[in-house]
């Protein structure tokens, strides 16, 4: 999967145009994990659609196994959808709640895999079934009887019963309790693990990113800030919002207190994007250089972690202000 | 400050009676932090409900007392619990926009709050509202008191409902899930602002959560609830270090920690209707391999700070020899 300088913009008919992805590139490997993380607002839950081919970009383009999703169209979208899949964030709400389990896990057969017989489609629900841990009995019940780590098994069912390459995780965890993260979690990096599949994960969840992802991209208003692997991002952040971003994050162990930078005043919404870095009016280490013009991502080290600052490599941090949290 | 004793709340429903709250006991010091966590389901919100008077038909607190200042909120009539929620005891929920009247003005919602238990002129309404929004760090506090909640951003509305909750400088600050609703980093912004007032303010207050990160950075006390019940309660860094409940060592290490394993907790919650005679967590627990025919264990104590509820004392080498099953690994 390879997105290249992809821009997506939303017109409203009322207000203003907004700009929620505005030149993402990413790269997917075969069977790796690229976490995104960022907070709303940041064009993530975009970018997803745009990996998927659910919306078509205004400017790039989005590569999948060869093809260029943007120019595909009815049939060949079709086939590829049994390649590429997705799990959404609410479980109930992403399953048709008139539908069986058996049903729902079978219906992108019936869309993608015309040629399998019904027999062979029900060979592969039960198998589906069987590799998220969903007891047979469950088959012929109704979503709404379902907990909600039970309906997210679902959902990661149907994702894999077309036997895909890559599955968009898109918040997969987010409304599922400490115990039932776990679980989910465990299941998708054993099902990785089996199958060689790529995930493009996508978490507002910092512990869990970093748990899950060996590569790692930061969005702030539809720009990618920094990327490169999660241990290198976590160890060394160069930009001031993924590092006001992971130094926000709360430890689980009393009395291991990260230090804090604290970043200025909130999100802004992008609807108007200024001409220079995006985090000018936020960044607590802001200088005349930063509002020269929009800054891309370049190099910072030779294992790809690539960073959008003018001021990196950013050893020094003079001025950024750190609040201690010591309660 | 507070203590809570007993208290048990039902909801009659169609399916049957849910038992959401079976006996919780915890107290609150003064100037301490206490931390409420606790999975969905498991009561933490119909808790502090309960306390403050809040929980509707077909709802029932049953049992228990909550003794605030020498007074049992449960038994005092609605009128004089109005009088203390609100000046002796704020209120924050999870939903900013939820807690903000979205057709008033944020000026006239701090007036009734304060109008309703101090007699204050408009123009001291107006005066204790602005030092309040510049205490909650509130960029243009008089632009935001001439204006809307709409116009507010979601970090921004909810330093305007704690504004509110502590305009009236209450001395037990209850907050459910302040933070659940806002990004990360405006999480931490929210949580530094409000515990900072808290203590210099030299309030209590209560944190109900889910995060076991902001209990492990914020709180002095945890009590850890399951299916509607306390299975332990301590000081957070005695509580995080060595747990003394199954559910407790559970949960903190179902917390992903990078190259370490995850441990899984297997099965689900109880169901709340149909209430297990016996321990709640009988049938999840590690430590036994078949279901104890055993009453429901009591909160105990195992030290001055610390209470749990639990047969076992996990915590003794004995039973982590004997435990054929547990503690479970990876």
């Amino acid at each position: 999967m390879a997105l290249n300088a992809v821009e997506k913009i939303f017109r409203q008919r009322s207000g203003p145009d907004v700009y929620a992805v505005n030149g993402v590139t990413l790269e997917i490997a075969p069977g790796e994990t690229l976490g995104l993380i960022g907070e709303s607002g940041s064009g993530k839950s975009t970018v997803a659609r745009l990996a998927l081919g659910l919306l078509q970009p205004d400017a790039g383009s989005v590569q999948f196994d060869g093809t260029d999703l943007t120019e595909l169209a009815g049939r060949d979208r079709r086939t590829l959808g049994s390649d590429l899949t997705v799990v959404f964030q609410e479980p109930y709400e992403s399953l048709n709640p008139r539908m069986s389990v058996g049903q729902i896990v079978e219906e992108p057969l019936i869309i993608h895999d015309r040629h399998l017989s019904r027999q062979q489609r029900r060979d592969r629900v039960v198998e589906a079934l069987d590799s998220v841990r969903l007891d047979l009995s469950l088959y012929t019940r109704f979503p709404k009887n379902l907990s909600g780590g039970q309906q997210q098994r679902v959902g990661i069912a149907r994702a894999l019963v077309t036997r895909p390459k890559m599955i968009v995780l898109d918040e997969p965890t987010s409304s599922l309790d400490v115990s039932v993260r776990g679980q989910i979690l465990m299941l998708l990096s054993e099902l990785q693990l089996d199958r060689g599949l790529a995930y493009l994960f996508i978490s507002h969840d910092i512990h869990t990113v970093e748990y899950v992802s060996a590569r790692l991209a930061i969005m702030y208003l539809g720009q990618i800030v920094e990327t490169g692997p999660t241990s290198r991002v976590f160890a060394d952040p160069q930009h001031p919002y993924t590092r006001g971003l992971l130094s926000s994050r709360l430890s689980p162990d009393p009395g291991v207190a990260l230090t804090r930078y604290r970043l200025l005043n909130e999100i802004p919404t992008p609807t108007e994007l200024p001409e220079a870095c995006f985090l000018t009016g936020r960044c607590p280490i802001e200088i005349d250089r930063c509002r020269d013009g929009r800054v891309p991502l370049s190099a910072y080290e030779e294992d790809g972690h690539r960073v959008a600052c003018v001021r990196a490599p950013t050893s020094f941090w003079e001025g950024y202000p750190e609040v201690p949290n010591d309660v | 400050m507070l203590d809570v004793q007993g208290v048990a709340t039902e909801f009659r429903t169609r399916r049957g009676t849910v038992h959401a709250v079976n006996g919780v006991s915890f107290a609150v010091g003064d100037g301490e932090i206490v931390g409420i966590v606790g999975e969905t389901g498991c009561g933490k919100s119909v808790t502090i409900r309960s306390i403050l008077g809040l929980v509707k038909p077909p709802g029932q607190v049953v049992e228990g007392s909550a003794i605030f200042d020498g007074q049992n909120l449960l038994a005092l009539p609605r009128r004089q619990l109005r009088r203390i929620r609100g000046a002796e005891i704020g209120f924050v929920a999870q939903h900013p926009f939820g807690a903000l009247n979205p057709i008033l003005r944020i000026e006239r919602q701090f007036r009734n709050v304060i109008k309703a238990h101090r007699d204050a002129s408009d123009d001291e309404c107006r005066e204790m509202a602005l030092a309040m929004l510049k205490a909650v760090e509130i960029p243009g506090p008089e632009r935001v008191l001439d204006g809307y909640a709409h116009e507010l951003s979601g970090g921004m509305a909810q330093r305007v409902v704690i504004g509110i909750a502590m305009v009236l400088n209450p001395k037990l600050v209850i907050a459910d899930e302040p933070t659940t609703a806002l990004d990360v980093t405006v999480q931490s912004q929210i949580l530094d602002l409000i515990t900072e007032l808290t203590s210099r303010g030299r309030r209590s207050m209560i944190l109900v959560t889910h995060d076991l990160g902001v209990v492990a950075q914020y709180c002095q006390k945890v009590v850890i609830m399951y299916a509607g019940k306390v299975v332990e309660t301590g000081p957070v860094a005695e509580v995080f270090r060595r747990p003394a409940h199954p559910y407790t060592e559970a949960l903190l290490a179902a917390v992903p920690r990078p190259g370490e394993p995850l441990r899984v907790l297997r099965g689900t919650l109880p169901d709340l209707v149909d209430y297990p005679k016996g321990c709640p967590y009988n049938d999840r627990c590690t430590y036994v391999s078949e279901p104890w025919d055993r009453s429901a264990p009591d909160l105990r104590p195992i030290s001055e700070s610390r209470m749990v509820s639990c047969h076992l004392d996990i915590l003794s080498e004995e039973v982590l020899r004997l435990a054929p099953h547990g503690p479970e690994r990876g």
